[in-house]
């Protein structure tokens, strides 16, 4: 156990600088492009440019009293639809800030696993090629445990900072919205607060992270594999290498089951996510309910099963492949 | 019982033989020195008693453990030092003592403080930071500071000057070595540690060569300096090998008398470098 502790600890050293950092800037960055927005549009400077939003897009936003869009959180539009609103049920309220919630998250979603994406893949190349791994070799080490603590520290450890960052910044813009709300007759501070489902969203992020973790297993497992196995270019194995079997499935079945099951887990499933209604399903986990039911699936556990094959593969590497 | 036994190992990298039935077997309390030019397989042959590199064929056991297998428990027991600073550059000093405090039961933090103390060397430094000599300083800090039976070095002080050199095999003689630790040694400088080797094992494609202690070696080798009236009989004792100097033709003798030699001229022991040449010149 000692062992692992001290693992995750030099995981965690090595990539604080990413997993620790990144999320603090994504956050800055948030609150910035928010805040500038905010002024700007106060003074009546600011045009909000919608984009290629589809109108009936934007009535629905408008109508929860916030704009997705990639200029960071409207908050003007957010107070603007929060006060125009003569009378709002808890419900109508709590799914209006859920919604707020989830678009200040995904940003962090993104960045998180872009991050991710980049540390697995250079954790058992990069010291191969600095000739460092001679040294994590002459310590008391099982390459198991080597690989292992990668991926835990990717999955499971490194987004903690990510979810402290999240509900942070949540808090940070709930905080504005309260001062912006003050004078107003029909909504208070309290029921803004009591609807916010700040706590209750605090848990599903880690809830969504630990199970995102397991759904997201076969492309962390991938990246660690082609990261052992390769010895020049890891960035073009790791994303041009599926491309073959994918395009001969297509020119040979004339299906897409690869090119879907790949799509499929590379998104963020198990993070809680604004609704994305497609007849009667929900798309995305807006809940816990929503997340544990991943749980349930085929497609899950179809992927831990590939996950654990590639990781096998990447210590089966490991013990091999030396300096490059 | 020994600290390490190999018999008969074979590495190959595509056609190319790194190692092609290599032998080699070290007791407690001594210092071996592996002697081989570039390419003779010196570093395959240390990497795969580490564990790190996988032998195709050939049995190995240091300490009693099977390195390939067990490399976890062996590097409880083993240090190792590479010709090159292998220390994670991006890691404080202090963070790779606490590392190696976290994943390995037999080191000392505190005798590699101690060791520390007396260098230049700071704990909130990078390793980046450091010279190349700084880089070996605490490399050898670390080491001293595990409690290991074996101590294997791959051409230790490549690139160092000349001080921080004698200094760094001062340090391993004085702190390390002791009567039931050992030392296996690589280095191409081989006049630098012949003085302090109880025993020299000559690789040559992936071969040992010769496999001998530096007392055998006395005994069985002899440099006799000739003038040219001498050269005809000492040419007819079949000379491993001859080479002219300033002082008149050098041959290099196994196995002959030095009482006999001594007639036809000075007699000395050669040092490893010419041994070396002796022995591996005759064969290709």
């Amino acid at each position: 156990m000692n062992t692992m502790i001290a693992l995750f600890k030099r995981e965690w050293l090595e990539h604080k600088g990413g997993f620790g950092w990144g999320p603090v800037i994504v956050s800055g960055v948030l609150i910035a492009i928010t805040l500038i927005a905010l002024v700007v549009g106060s003074v009546g400077a600011a045009h909000i440019d919608l984009g290629d939003m589809s109108d009936d897009d934007i009535a629905e936003a408008e109508s929860y009293g916030i704009q997705l869009s990639t200029d960071g959180i409207n908050l003007s539009d957010l107070v603007d639809g929060l006060l125009a609103k003569q009378s709002w049920t808890e419900a109508e309220l709590a799914q209006g800030l859920d919604m707020f919630r989830h678009g200040v998250a995904a940003p962090f979603y993104l960045v998180y696993f872009i991050i991710a994406f980049f540390v697995l893949l250079g954790a058992l190349y990069d010291d191969r090629k600095d000739r460092t791994v001679l040294f994590w070799k002459s310590i008391p080490v099982t390459d198991t445990e080597t690989v292992l603590s990668k991926l835990i520290t990717t999955a499971w450890v490194a987004p903690a900072a990510t979810i402290v960052m999240i509900f942070a910044t949540q808090v940070f813009f709930l905080i504005v919205v309260t001062f912006l709300i003050i004078g107003s007759d029909h909504l208070s501070t309290w029921q803004v607060w009591s609807n916010s489902g700040l706590i209750v969203g605090f848990f599903e992020l880690i809830v969504g992270y630990v199970i995102q973790g397991l759904w997201a297993l076969p492309i962390y497992g991938w990246l660690l594999f082609v990261s052992s196995a390769v010895t020049k270019v890891p960035f073009v194995w790791a994303v041009l290498t599926p491309a073959v079997p994918m395009l001969l499935e297509r020119a040979v079945f004339g299906s897409m089951v690869l090119a879907k099951g790949v799509g499929n887990h590379l998104q963020f499933k198990a993070l809680p996510m604004a609704a994305e209604i497609e007849g009667d399903t929900v798309e995305n986990a807006v809940e816990l309910s929503d997340i544990f039911a991943l749980l349930a699936t085929t497609d899950m556990w179809f992927g831990v099963v590939v996950g654990v094959a590639f990781m096998s593969g990447a210590v089966y590497f490991r013990r091999r492949n030396n300096e490059i | 019982m020994s600290v390490l036994q190999a018999r008969g190992l074979v590495k190959n990298y595509g056609d190319t033989a790194a190692l092609d039935g290599f032998d080699l077997s070290i007791e407690p309390g001594r210092i071996v020195g592996l002697i081989g030019p570039n390419g003779s397989g010196k570093t395959t042959a240390l990497k795969s008693i580490l564990g790190i590199s996988y032998l195709d064929a050939g049995e190995i056991d240091v300490l009693g453990i099977n390195p390939a297998h067990d490399r976890k428990a062996l590097m409880r027991r083993t240090a190792y030092i590479a010709d090159v600073g292998i220390l994670p550059r991006w890691m404080k000093i202090g963070h790779v003592l606490d590392f190696i405090e976290g994943v390995n039961p037999s080191f000392d933090r505190q005798t590699a403080l101690d060791t520390l103390a007396k260098t230049d060397i700071k704990l909130d430094k990078k390793v980046h930071t450091l010279s190349k000599g700084m880089n070996v300083q605490l490399h050898l800090a670390i080491v001293l500071a595990i409690n290991a039976e074996l101590l294997v070095l791959d051409e230790p002080t490549l690139g160092l000057d000349i001080l921080y050199r004698q200094q760094f095999y001062d340090a391993v003689l004085n702190d390390y070595f002791e009567e039931q630790r050992s030392i296996l040694i690589t280095t191409h400088e081989v006049r630098e540690i012949e003085h302090i080797l109880t025993d020299v094992v000559f690789i040559h494609r992936g071969r040992s060569v010769l496999n001998l202690s530096m007392d055998q070696l006395e005994v069985e080798f002899a440099k006799v300096t000739a003038g040219p009236d001498e050269l005809e009989v000492l040419r007819a004792l079949q000379p491993l090998s001859e080479r002219k100097s300033l002082q008149g033709t050098e041959c290099i003798f196994r196995g002959a008398d030095r009482a006999m030699l001594a007639q036809h001229g000075e007699v000395a022991t050669p040092n490893l470098a010419e041994l070396f040449v002796a022995v591996v010149g005759g064969q290709s």
